[in-house]
């Protein structure tokens, strides 16, 4: 071994450590980058080289120090446990957010619910057979079953446009997915030429897992390592990232059900996990429920209401008209004659004599009207051909009758039903978060950056630095030495 | 975190966070609840609550309600009640004019016509007293809104000396024979009437003829018929009229104790909704202490936890 190979010696010393200290400059720099892996450097010691010739030398301590390598720190059990509980969360975020709204649609218990219209409704129906022939208890009557109507068909409104408002957040997310997976396909390529050339992908690779977890949180993925440095991104049995390749994924045209369409074999599918499995669950299966029972409750009351108008008779002695029209929540109204006419309301249990000019105070019918919500059932007419047939008493014409539920007790079970629901998700939600977090943290802990150890690789490494110059300085002071003594 | 050896500040921030953020949710219902004073503010805080809430608001409005049917009823039997007390104090000036007509001297013509206008004027105000309304509408009418016993042009002649006398049109009773009812509690619903029917009778058998006979023979001197059938059949008026009374006496006490019953149905309603839906302040407010200082201890330590840094000790 020359002096003169000594300096090289220092210098890959220099020059390692030098690198070292970049990479914790690197590390350091993205501590609180999202997805950034810590990266450290791999250092290895150079043999030294035996060469046969005039200035042979034999095995000296070796050439000193090389980069072989920066890696970036992983922990692939953690990182697809991460990328499952994203899944996760996701669907359950999704489904609380619907059904906060579907709740927020139902303000219960309060004293302007549908609940309490429902109650005044029926309290102005007993007023009502106190004075049958009192026009203001009359047009009360009218009046608060307008507003039942109304709110009915606001709440029904209500739930169609949660449903149209979630089918465009699909949409939405359906164009991010579509783009995630596109852009993992590319990384995915760019990953495996780097690999090929033996050059550094560690920032790619985590640009990519980035992408698979934001994409994990939207559809629920699984994720399949290749040996070259790619992932296989598949859901369910289809793959949508494969190597450099993708396929996208659309929203079949009608629902509900809605069900999502692969652009590869065009099969339809319905994800198991993500946003996008919540989304699908409140417009395939919340709203359209909830919206049934809904309209149950519509019907309930057409039904309960106007039966008991076909036995009751008005002021003039005529039978009594259906109060309610209409086919279910989006559509039920007060009939018009009646609110034109709120004294043909068949609120007595009898007409008048023939040609008797005296009012009719019986009322009977009206206070079974009142008495509806004792019962957990009621009797229901069903017009042969619903409520929408007509106002006129020939609605009556081939009626038959049917038992139900009535409608204060069916309006109970909906809202009890998407508390229960809204209850329940909530505190999925909330144990899902805790995973979540554990598991992130966990993941972060394996693979994100320590800034304490970096603090102590860099001076670990500026003290190896110091150290390589002073061994040059030493070297150089040797090497001085000797030329002044021969110049001496 | 123990069985993780490494540990990196993103993680051990990440779960601090959360942690806080956990506090800082808590504390936000307590506020919530504190501030609203309600325990109950949406279905999801108790879905079972909530059923039984919104099933009893209900009851609470029915019951409300039956305590103003039987009110109204009972107004009703009072009013009805005052005008049959009056009806029997008129009877009783009736028997007191047949049994001095009876008695009187056949000559005595000048006090048997007086004691025969009285009694014509007192068939007057008994028809008045037999339409008297509630709430403009009449009394002793059933179901029907109408005068019991309409009297004018229409109507035939009630005038016993005129020759066209018609007391089976003129005391027609022109109301129903269904005594109006209201529902006091659910499925029971009572009489809150009698009928004109019942208590003064219908046509030529009704009062009005009885007292329009009675009149015809005080001015006649018809001693025999005065002190025989008139008396006898004055009597059994009367019996009837004081019978009504003490039916619609005794409907009024059960109605009044139905009206009781629905209020007390509707407190003890309230009271129970009260449970679920209001907040127990005491408990909510020493919650909300325990929650804002563990919130901030949790926010002190932390700011301790996060600053220290190896960077910060090298020079």
């Amino acid at each position: 071994m020359s002096d003169f190979s000594a300096l090289s010696v220092g210098l890959s010393g220099l020059e390692a450590q030098q690198a070292a200290e970049n990479t914790v400059g690197q590390n350091v720099a993205n501590a609180d980058t999202p997805g950034y892996d810590e990266e450290t450097v791999q250092l290895g010691a150079v043999p030294s080289t035996q060469t046969i010739g005039f200035y042979t030398h034999g095995n000296g301590p070796g050439d000193g120090v090389a980069v072989e390598g920066v890696e970036r720190l992983t922990d692939s059990y953690l990182q697809s446990q991460s990328y499952s509980e994203q899944g996760n969360q996701g669907t359950l975020s999704a489904q609380q957010s619907g059904l906060q709204s579907l709740q927020q649609s139902f303000p219960e218990p309060s004293s302007n619910g549908i609940s309490s219209q429902l109650t005044q409704y029926w309290q102005d129906w007993s007023t009502l057979a106190n004075d049958p022939s009192d026009s203001s208890a009359q047009a009360t009557v009218v009046q608060d079953g307008s507003t039942l109507a109304s709110s009915l068909n606001q709440t029904s409104s209500a739930l169609s446009t949660l449903s149209q408002q979630t089918v465009q957040n699909i949409t939405g997310t359906l164009a991010q997915v579509n783009q995630e997976a596109s852009q993992i396909a590319s990384l995915n390529q760019s990953i495996a030429q780097g690999t090929a050339s033996s050059s550094s992908v560690d920032e790619l690779e985590d640009q990519r897992d980035q992408l698979v977890s934001q994409l994990s949180n939207q559809l629920g993925v699984t994720v399949v390592n290749n040996p070259d440095g790619t992932v296989n991104v598949n859901s369910g049995s289809e793959s949508i990232v494969s190597g450099n390749s993708s396929q996208t994924l659309s929203l079949s045209s009608s629902g509900p059900p809605y069900s999502l369409q692969w652009s590869g074999d065009k099969s339809t599918y319905q994800p198991s996990g993500g946003e996008l499995a919540g989304m699908l669950d409140v417009v395939n299966n919340y709203v359209p429920s909830y919206q049934q029972n809904l309209d149950q409750v519509a019907q309930s009351l057409m039904g309960s209401v106007n039966y008991l108008m076909s036995t009751g008779y008005d002021q003039a002695g005529n039978q009594g008209v259906p109060f309610f029209l209409g086919t279910g929540a989006s559509n039920i109204e007060v009939n018009p004659a009646l609110v034109a006419n709120p004294a043909d309301l068949g609120a007595n249990a009898s007409p008048l004599p023939a040609g008797s000019t005296a009012t009719n105070e019986d009322g009977t019918v009206a206070a079974e009207v009142g008495e509806l919500p004792n019962s957990q059932t009621a009797t229901l007419a069903v017009p042969a051909g619903g409520w929408s047939q007509g106002g006129s008493a020939s609605a009556w014409t081939g009626a038959t009758t049917t038992t139900g539920v009535e409608a204060d007790v069916a309006y109970n079970q909906l809202v009890t039903g998407i508390g229960q629901a809204t209850a329940s998700v909530n505190n999925q939600l909330s144990d899902q978060q805790t995973i979540t977090t554990n598991v992130n943290s966990a993941l972060q802990s394996a693979t994100g950056v320590n800034t304490d150890q970096e603090m102590t690789n860099m001076v670990m490494y500026q003290n190896a630095y110091e150290a390589s110059a002073k061994f040059i300085s030493t070297v150089d002071a040797t090497l001085q030495s000797l030329i002044s003594m021969v110049n001496g | 975190m123990s069985d993780i050896s490494r540990v990196t500040q993103n993680s051990a921030s990440m779960l601090m966070v959360s942690d806080m953020e956990s506090d800082l949710s808590g504390l936000t219902l307590l506020q919530e609840q504190a501030a609203s004073g309600k325990a109950l503010n949406q279905p999801s805080d108790n879905p079972t609550g909530t059923s039984e809430v919104l099933s009893m608001n209900s009851q609470i409005g029915r019951y409300q309600q039956y305590a103003t049917n039987a009110g109204d009823g009972l107004s009703r039997l009072q009013t009805a009640s005052g005008a049959l007390n009056s009806v029997t104090e008129a009877l009783n000036q009736v028997q007191t004019d047949v049994l001095s007509g009876a008695n009187a001297s056949a000559s005595d013509s000048s006090d048997r016509a007086a004691l025969s206008a009285d009694v014509l004027s007192i068939k007057q105000e008994i028809l008045g007293y037999a339409g008297t309304t509630y709430n403009n509408k009449p009394v002793f009418s059933g179901t029907y809104g109408t005068s019991p016993y309409p009297q004018g042009s229409a109507s035939g002649v009630s005038d016993p000396t005129s020759a066209s006398y018609d007391p089976a049109t003129a005391y027609a009773y022109a109301g129903s024979t269904t005594p109006l009812t209201r529902v006091v509690a659910p499925g029971q619903s009572v009489n809150v009437s009698v009928t004109g029917n019942d208590v003064f009778g219908s046509g030529a058998s009704s009062v009005f003829a009885l007292l329009d006979t009675i009149s015809q023979d005080l001015a006649n001197g018809n001693t025999s018929a005065l002190s025989g059938s008139d008396l006898t059949q004055l009597q059994a008026a009367m019996n009837t009229v004081t019978q009504a009374a003490g039916n619609t006496g005794s409907l009024s006490a059960a109605i009044t104790q139905d009206q009781t019953n629905a209020n007390d149905t509707v407190s003890s309603l309230q009271t129970q909704v009260g449970n679920i839906t209001d907040a127990n302040e005491d408990q909510v407010a020493t919650s909300l202490d325990l929650a804002e200082a563990s919130y901030q201890a949790a926010l002190e330590t932390t700011a301790k936890i996060i600053q220290p840094s190896l960077a910060q000790f090298l020079s």
